[in-house]
């Protein structure tokens, strides 16, 4: 990648600067004092670096003036162009030119000048490509800080997320130990201790199988399995964590769909996308999943009428430790992983989890996997 | 044993009469329903976690308090205002307004300025407790490290003992 000296204060649009000043003395004689200038090139626009430091851009074509036609031979053929009203030096990089060094004013230059432009031109080149080494090295860095502060943030969410289910199991066990709750109650203790330890238990999973995807990745263990089966366990797991205002809608083939699959790895993918459906539509409605199928893949859909996403933030969903905040969500519980995972694990099926949403009327998010 | 009215309100402490006893040991074979008879104590709980509000108000109502639940941050509010209790536990990371806002309303006006309020979270970050107890809550609790037999003894503490319930 190469630095585009135009965007850069720092070293290379400072030697550009000193370049052009140092061609424009190159080329100057005692009776005539020429003007230089950079003109960076960026697909089909020139942008004007003028020795002053001010910038200027237009469209590079179509060409209309011999001057213009200088720019272009000496951009296509690389070579520097010497003509009565200027002299056009290319600046080359690894993928062509870069950029044209141009200095104005009548005459030509001789053999030596030539020789000693087309060095300043090497020398802004080898400049360019030690800034860009300079700002990849910059974005790396700043990309690995980012990282690390992703990971901290999410230490910081997963602890609050365990800490959630964690209060109630506590809770409810110190009563049932102090012997104080009714039997109904009881009952109602014991399924809520259940359901809480479950939820920490798929927390718990969803990190261990990130943490081991980033690191060793993860080895699918396939067998023939039946998809509906699947959909309808993940479908039961997840009912305790309905709210009042939900329903479950299933539509599917009477048929089972045959598969070859990892079917802890599918539940858990089917799980956080129910999980994820379940959370983002607290105000309840139907939560519809169906399975269709034909020779070659099965689609398996997710849909529920809850808060939605925008369009530009789809791609955001997806990624690791990518929970998408907003002053709609931030009360929502959940680290960001589910649907990242979900998404890894249809991928290592040889399927993929798009999404389709409307902000305010709900999100599908469509399961393929191939059958074949 | 006679019940008794505690017209206790705000943080004037506790009072204690001959006879009249924190019961708190008692209530372990007595269903939940019969505590309701004798409800001058109520308790606002602001929580948008079902199952965690739930929890805490089988174990308040056990205790003999009459328990209001705000889902969220309006609602909260609205009850503070329309229910006028006596206590509230408040969670922070709630729909629409948040805990803080929340306390920074309740402070603002005085129909609810006096009601003495503890925050009750799944957040034990200093600068949030700080923050809460700048704001005038009495306790920052914690969920996780939080017995829900401490939320009566919080309301005790602050507003003085719960009378008998009748019988």
């Amino acid at each position: 990648m190469w630095a585009d000296p135009t965007d850069t204060d720092g070293a290379s649009s400072n030697l550009i600067l000193e370049a052009v000043r140092l061609a424009s003395r190159l080329a100057s004689t005692e009776g005539q004092v020429r003007d230089a200038s950079y003109f960076a090139l960026r697909s089909d626009v020139l942008t004007c670096l003028a020795a002053s430091g001010s910038t200027e851009t237009w469209a590079r074509g179509p060409y209309r003036t011999s001057e213009h036609a200088a720019f272009d031979r000496a951009i296509t053929t690389g070579e520097i162009v010497d003509e009565a009203a200027q002299v056009v030096v290319p600046v080359t990089g690894e993928v062509g030119v870069r950029g044209i060094i141009v200095i104005d004013g009548t005459g030509r230059v001789d053999d030596g000048q030539r020789t000693a432009l087309a060095n300043i031109a090497r020398i802004v080149s080898l400049g360019m490509r030690q800034a860009a080494t300079v700002t990849e090295l910059q974005l790396e860095a700043e990309r690995s800080r980012r990282l690390e502060r992703l990971k901290s943030e999410f230490l910081n969410i997963a602890a609050h997320e365990l800490r959630s289910p964690l209060g109630i199991i506590r809770g409810y066990a110190s009563m049932l130990g102090e012997g104080m709750l009714p039997e109904a109650d009881g009952e109602l203790a014991l399924s809520r201790i259940s359901e809480k330890t479950d939820e920490m238990a798929r927390l718990i999973s969803d990190m261990l199988e990130t943490a081991r995807l980033e690191t060793l990745g993860l080895e699918l263990e396939l067998e023939p399995v039946d998809l509906l089966e699947i959909v309808d366990n993940a479908v039961l797991a997840m009912r305790p964590l309905m709210g009042p205002g939900h329903q479950f809608a299933l539509a599917s083939t009477r048929d089972d769909i045959a598969a070859v699959a990892d079917r802890r790895r599918l539940t858990t993918m089917l799980t956080n996308l129910i999980d994820n459906a379940i959370k983002y539509s607290p105000a309840g409605g139907e939560i519809e999943i169906s399975c269709e199928h034909d020779d070659r893949e099965a689609t398996i859909l997710v849909r529920d009428h809850g808060i939605g996403i925008n369009a530009e933030q789809a791609h955001l969903l997806f990624t690791r430790f990518g929970r998408l905040v907003t002053p709609e969500t931030s009360h929502i519980r959940g680290t960001g992983l589910g649907l990242y995972l979900a998404r890894e694990i249809a991928r290592l099926h040889g399927g993929d989890i798009t999404v389709r949403s409307t902000p305010d009327s709900g999100s599908t998010f469509v399961v393929t996997l191939p059958l074949a | 044993m006679p019940s008794r009215a505690i017209e206790l309100r705000g943080l004037s402490g506790t009072v204690l009469e001959p006879g009249v006893h924190i019961r708190q040991r008692e209530w372990k074979t007595t269903a939940t329903e019969e505590y309701r008879a004798d409800e001058d104590v109520k308790v606002l709980l602001i929580e948008d976690d079902v199952a965690a509000a739930e929890m805490y108000r089988l174990r308040l109502v056990a205790d003999g308090y009459s328990v209001v639940i705000g889902h969220d941050g309006r609602e909260g509010l609205r009850l503070a205002t329309d229910e006028a209790p006596d206590f509230i536990y408040l969670d922070l990371r709630l729909p629409g307004l948040d805990g803080f806002e929340v306390l920074e309303r309740l402070r603002g006006d005085a129909a609810t300025r006096h009601i003495p309020v503890i925050i009750l979270t799944n957040y034990g970050e200093p600068e949030l407790r700080e923050r809460g107890l700048r704001l005038g809550a009495l306790e920052f609790l914690v969920k996780a490290d939080t017995n829900p037999a401490q939320l009566s003894e919080s309301v005790e503490r602050s507003i003085g003992p719960r009378a008998l319930p009748s019988t």
